[in-house]
């Protein structure tokens, strides 16, 4: 009798974690050797494959081309290859925790990615707006003054200079 | 008196592909800065390690560079 309601506490548990829905991120690393005309029926059904999982989209990047900042290796078709670049593009999605293990399987599986970072963020836009580093750091350079190159140069004055320094 | 960038910038989450932001409390050498001299709250200083060190996992950013 004991064990039934543990079964049935389990059961509980279960079903609350599965209605529990959260917002996740996927930002992925795809192989470069895709041609850039195939990108796109490429991220297309890379996202069917995401909707046929459960997800909601709520926002996404196109994926660019990228240089990585170093080599990283991947064992597709059991053979290890090494990558410099690849297309960096991302996704955020609502979906239940349950789906969210089912994705990161599909993930982990899909032979089309170098690399993927999935993570829990929130609904709205994380990039901050706000760009003030430029102004803040000063780095901008000043414009240069025209006066100096505009005076003429007295060549005998300059030789007269120059004979009083060398004496 | 210190004054935490994230805090009068109005940033709340401090995204790993933010590079601009990220690059600013990087060495040249691209080690993360000490907390004594990015001057942000230890709770920002935690986030921030979280965003580079999630950049780098990702290529955007080196572990080290010559």
């Amino acid at each position: 009798m004991a064990k039934a309601k543990e079964v049935v506490e389990k059961v509980d548990d279960a079903e609350i974690a599965d209605s529990k829905s959260s917002i996740y991120e996927v930002g992925y690393i795809m192989v470069p050797s895709i041609p850039e005309e195939n990108l796109g029926g490429e991220v297309t059904s890379f996202k069917d494959a995401l909707l046929e999982k459960g997800v909601s989209f709520i926002s996404d990047e196109y994926p660019k081309m990228l240089e990585l900042a170093y080599e990283m290796s991947r064992s597709i078709n059991n053979k290890k290859q090494k990558f410099s670049y690849g297309y960096f593009g991302w996704v955020k999605f609502e979906t239940t925790t349950t789906s969210a293990k089912v994705i990161k399987e599909f993930l982990d599986k899909n032979e089309k990615l170098v690399r993927y970072l999935m993570i829990k963020t929130i609904r709205g836009n994380t990039m901050s707006t706000k760009r003030a580093y430029g102004k803040q750091d000063g780095f901008k350079r000043r414009p240069t003054t025209k006066s100096e190159e505009s005076a003429p140069i007295n060549e005998e004055v300059i030789d007269k200079e120059i004979d009083a320094l060398v004496v | 008196m210190k004054q935490d960038y994230f805090s009068s910038n109005n940033i709340k989450h401090i995204d790993y592909k933010d590079l601009e932001l990220l690059r600013r409390f990087l060495t040249p050498s691209a080690r993360m800065q000490s907390r004594r001299r990015t001057d942000v709250t230890s709770k920002n200083q935690r986030k921030l390690a979280v965003a580079i060190k999630r950049a780098r996992f990702m290529g955007l950013l080196p572990y080290i560079a010559k």
